[in-house]
């Protein structure tokens, strides 16, 4: 991966700067154990409201179609307002939140956030997850995938799932910047109103993790 | 999102802004890829109003009001701009839209589509590439065999043997979050 080194590869890139990109092939696929474990409990008849942060894709749309009443992308990171710290209350963020909101009087069982955490500071996480769980129902779950080891592309991409405990991040070829590293305990503050119930370190360094509601 | 004066400026074919019926059918009508009979709104027409009618529709203009021909097929094409509610029995977008879609058998959103709204329909493909915001709603029937629903039904959960540390045992219960 150009954005994904492991141990075994030189100094991570520090300071705001972004190494060119280095040619590797554009995705990575690895194991979601946890969500698939989620997803046993979900068939035709045991459907929940989705709530998907990241991008419409049709891969998503197709396999979550048969586990849920209703799905509502949110693509949040699309339109990311810069941090500006003489702006405490970070109204240009609070403003994109309306995404969230469901079409109806319905709330969401089901959230995926596959690479938010990694785009968000602590704060604006928090701000998320406090959203998240006016529009969220008792015993809701989040699903994230979080990077703690390497680099990760400037500008956020999109997961696919291609099986139940199976996706793959694909993103175009481009600058990289330094993972975020987010602990269990840092997902912890970050997630708020969910309690992280599991915490799994993949290969590849990715940190896949269930939050609940309540 | 468009430059809604100066276009209508320039169309002297611009419906009126009332909620009269606009004339959708701005061309003879010409066979549709079903066979039907289709009505097409050319690239440089305008309408501010309500669009009904009685057969197939291409939009290729800009329309900003509602389009409701719930027994007939609307297609906005690549060059189609839509603020409005869409109706229609099947619905394929490849321009833009800007409201909510509603397909009584499917709404389509081709790869070069922008849809900024909500979606209600039995089924819904989704094309690589298509950008989309808002919620989409398939709880109606959905047809058997629909891509959505053959797909998830076939998956099953499969543990992965990815995992290579677990940092805390696993607390969350299948249904945790049933309704």
């Amino acid at each position: 991966m150009s954005w994904l080194r492991r141990s075994d590869a030189p100094p991570r890139h520090t300071g705001g700067k972004t190494p060119p990109p280095r040619g590797d092939p554009p995705s990575l696929a690895h194991g979601a154990p946890a969500l698939a474990s989620v997803l046993e409990a979900f068939d035709a008849d045991h459907r929940v409201r989705l709530l998907d942060l990241g991008p419409a894709l049709p891969a998503n749309l197709d396999f979550f179609g048969g586990f849920t009443t209703g799905v509502r992308i949110a693509h949040l990171l699309r339109d990311l307002p810069p941090v500006d710290p003489e702006k405490p209350d970070d109204a240009p963020f609070v403003s994109i939140l309306d995404r969230l909101e469901p079409a109806d009087d319905s709330r969401f069982g089901l959230i995926l956030a596959w690479n938010t955490l990694d785009y968000l500071t602590a704060e604006r996480a928090a701000l998320l997850s406090h959203h998240l769980a006016a529009v969220a129902e008792h015993g809701a779950l989040i699903h994230a995938m979080t990077f703690t080891a390497g680099t990760i592309p400037a500008s956020p991409s999109g997961y696919e799932i291609v099986g139940p405990g199976r996706l793959v991040y694909r993103h175009a070829d481009q600058p990289a910047i330094e993972a975020p590293d987010i602990t269990p305990a840092d997902a912890e503050r970050r997630l708020g109103p969910f309690r992280v119930s599991r915490s799994i370190l993949l290969r590849h360094g990715v940190r896949e993790l269930i939050g609940i509601l309540g | 999102m468009w430059k809604k004066e100066d276009d209508m400026n320039q169309n002297p074919t611009t419906a009126p802004a009332s909620g009269a019926a606009a004339p959708a059918k701005t061309a003879s009508p010409t066979p549709s890829h079903s066979g039907r009979d289709q009505a097409t709104i050319g690239r440089s027409i305008n309408i501010r109003g309500d669009v009904t009618g009685d057969e197939d529709l291409l939009i290729q203009g800009r329309i900003e009001g509602t389009v409701d021909l719930k027994q007939h097929s609307v297609t906005i094409g690549p060059e189609g701009r839509v603020k409005a509610d869409l109706k229609g029995r099947k619905v394929t977008v490849e321009g833009e839209v800007e409201g909510d879609v509603r397909g009584q058998e499917q709404v389509v959103l081709k790869a070069s589509s922008t849809v900024n709204g909500d979606i209600v329909a039995p089924r819904v493909v989704l094309e690589d590439g298509a950008t989309f915001l808002g919620s989409i709603d398939m709880s109606g029937k959905a047809p058997s065999g629909s891509a959505a629903a053959t797909q998830s039904r076939t998956a099953k959960p499969t543990p992965d043997g990815d995992a290579t540390k677990s940092g805390k045992a696993d607390e969350t219960k299948p249904g945790a979050a049933s309704k």
